[in-house]
């Protein structure tokens, strides 16, 4: 069994803003965490507590004052802005809040964004290929050519996870995936997250607020136990997982 | 597919999807473009075209007047000139050079009708692409130009445009004969008719055709028995003497049908007979009535607008000018003087407008700033999404680069289309 985590953040430290607290300043404190191989992980906390900080951390996007992320076996701190970039786009695949897709492009080539905007991914008749099917098995597989506006809230977040899987990526990130679903929606979309992740062995970290949702990952963390206002310090991780 | 053909991609698919948009930027910039494109291009094609005729007519004579009225008439056949000049003076051009009469009063379809000599063709360098020149009485040359717009070709028939209904005197319509159409010179003179300077007397009803006047006419035509009273002794009205028009008001106190179909006796000459505008003027020259046309008066007097003199050397030029100087009713006119003081305005409205259309320009850039500004925060979910996937700023920079590009090429190619448009448009209505 491969035991090299594939996310490790270790002495993590991040100050940022809040938005929900009018602007307030917080700090993410991560002394040591780590997700492995195949683990399939639910991160939660009230509004504000840095959540989708701690993803956007995880994924390179931000650069911590302090501490490392590993992600895959890679330090991203020795990466430079082009090399991270493209550890990225390869090794993991997104899922937003509301399902963010390009309005002026159909599903299929909406699946397919991710290779328009990088050179580490080519786009060939297997990638095409690989995106129809990945739309035929979420159920859209006549939808191919309809535009987002055209598509319902539920299609529109299965477009994205089809787009977040097309890279074959190592670890799925999804921020409040069940964001703006109804509750159907919302269990079919976590089905799916967890089918297509568990048959692809990939790594999942769902950032949820949702408690419905945390049940249905076999580890969940608590990321209020990691932040605090600044000037106050982060307390120890309050998981619940293994 | 390349890096640019991703861009090129995204980019048209993101223009295409927010048409009305794209449309707006794209017309609002072409229209920043296309007015000092255009403006500019015109103005140079004005000044190489009104040069490039005015440089190839060095001097044109005529009455005293409006130099730009005469200068109109005789390169480009439009408008009047206010007084004619006598054909007789080409005798004494003709010390200076080849005097070309010029005689533009008469239209066909609404087309100039040119009045002038044979030695005009060589003098512009005209051809004929179809048929010949004209070389009888009542025969036309169209223009290039004309012959497409009409559909013309040799062996048709047009009928000469009617300048004053009221006058009954003359000006009669007359059915001319096209024997050949030009070769297109890209000059005025694709726009025109020519003919004979004599063809566009006949239309004057100085040069004209009628049936023979004799007593048994009178009476078959005009139904009146009492042919003395209409007559003189000698019924000939074939030998030279001036038959036509009317040259006496028939009297008040006349009967109807006397002043409808008189034939009075002149007092004076006993051999002499007058007809009244009553009697039938052929309508059109044949083969059998060609030869009973006649010129009544001096062929000497006979009007002409213009001569375009093409002086033999520069001091004969020069030796024109200086005559014309001193005359006392008529002017020598330098074309080139003329069209330079014209385009002089021209240039000047050119300069005055460039400032202008900085002003547009700069509110195009301004609105076109705006409408990216704003497009850029609606998108600001697109953009975060790309760089939370793994797109650089640069590349994102690129695309939205692209897509500007991709409007401005739009813009300018519509301009520049537009800009040719407008100028072949001018270039038909110069030479037209």
């Amino acid at each position: 069994m491969n035991t090299t985590p594939t996310l490790l953040a270790e002495g993590l430290r991040f100050a940022y803003r809040s938005a929900r607290h009018g602007g307030r300043p917080f700090r993410l404190s991560i002394d040591r965490w780590q997700v492995r191989p195949g683990e399939d992980v639910a991160l939660y906390g009230p509004s504000g507590c840095g959540k989708s900080t701690l993803l956007a951390l995880l994924a390179g996007v931000l650069t911590p004052e302090a501490g490392r992320v590993v992600v895959d076996g890679v330090e991203l701190s020795s990466l430079g802005e082009d090399a991270r970039r493209s550890l990225r786009i390869r090794r993991l695949g997104f899922v937003f809040q509301e399902s963010p897709l390009v309005d002026y492009l159909d599903a299929l080539e909406n699946v397919l964004f991710p290779f328009r905007l990088n050179r580490a991914l080519r786009l060939d008749d297997a990638a095409r290929s690989r995106a129809r099917d990945l739309l035929a098995e979420l159920g859209l597989g006549d939808k191919e050519r309809r535009r987002p506006a055209e598509l319902s809230q539920g299609e529109r977040q299965r477009v994205a996870i089809a787009r977040a899987l097309v890279t074959e990526p190592a670890v799925l990130l999804a921020d409040e995936p069940t964001s703006g679903l109804d509750p159907e929606s919302s269990e079919r979309a976590v089905d799916l997250l967890q089918r297509l992740g568990s048959e692809r062995g990939l790594t999942r970290l769902v950032v949820t607020h949702d408690p419905a949702v945390r049940r249905r990952f076999s580890a969940s963390y608590d990321v209020g136990a990691w932040s605090a206002a600044s000037g106050e310090d982060g307390g120890p991780a309050r998981g619940e997982g293994p | 597919m390349s890096a640019a053909g991703d861009a090129l991609f995204l980019a048209t698919k993101s223009l295409r999807a927010s048409k009305w948009r794209s449309a707006i930027l794209i017309f609002g910039t072409a229209v920043a473009a296309f007015l000092p494109l255009f403006t500019f291009k015109a103005a140079a094609l004005l000044e190489k075209t009104l040069l490039a005729r005015a440089a190839a007519s060095p001097v044109v004579i005529g009455q005293k007047g409006d130099e730009f009225d005469l200068t109109m008439n005789a390169l480009y056949f439009r408008g009047q000139v206010a007084e004619s000049i006598p054909f007789g003076e080409r005798k004494g051009l003709a010390e200076y050079g080849l005097a070309l009469p010029l005689y533009v009063a008469y239209s066909i379809s609404g087309t100039p009708l040119v009045g002038t000599s044979v030695e005009y063709f060589d003098a512009r360098g005209l051809e004929v692409a179809e048929g010949r020149l004209p070389a009888l009485l009542g025969e036309v040359v169209a223009g290039a130009d004309v012959a497409a717009e009409l559909e013309l070709e040799p062996g048709d028939r047009m009928r000469s445009d009617l300048t004053n209904l009221y006058n009954l005197a003359g000006s009669y319509p007359l059915l001319l004969d096209v024997v050949g159409v030009l070769r297109p010179r890209g000059t005025p003179d694709d726009g025109a008719f020519f003919a004979d300077v004599k063809t566009a007397w006949m239309l004057d009803g100085r040069l004209h055709g009628h049936e023979e006047v004799t007593p048994e006419l009178a009476e078959t035509a005009y139904g009146d028995p009492d042919v003395d009273a209409l007559l003189g002794d000698d019924a000939s009205g074939d030998d030279g003497d001036p038959i036509g028009a009317p040259e006496t008001d028939p009297p008040d106190d006349a009967p109807a049908e006397e002043a409808a179909g008189e034939v009075e006796e002149d007092e004076g000459e006993e051999d002499h007979i007058e007809a009244t505008a009553a009697i039938f003027l052929f309508a059109e020259i044949t083969a059998e009535n060609r030869n009973d046309f006649h010129m009544h008066g001096s062929v000497d007097d006979a009007p002409v607008g213009s001569f375009l003199v093409l002086p033999r050397s520069v001091k004969r030029h020069d030796q024109l000018l200086g005559e014309m100087a001193l005359h006392e009713k008529y002017q020598a006119v330098r074309p080139v003087t003329v069209i330079e003081t014209v385009l002089e305005i021209v240039l000047r409205l050119r300069d005055g407008l460039s400032a202008y259309f900085a002003l547009v320009a700069f509110s195009t850039l301004a609105f076109f700033g705006l409408a990216l500004t704003l497009s850029l925060r609606l998108r600001r979910d697109e953009m975060m999404l790309m760089r939370r996937i793994g797109c650089g700023r640069f590349r994102i920079a690129a695309l939205i680069g692209t897509e500007v590009a991709l409007v401005v090429v739009a813009a300018v190619v519509t301009a520049v289309l537009a800009s040719e448009l407008g100028l072949w448009l001018l270039d038909a209505a110069l030479r037209g």
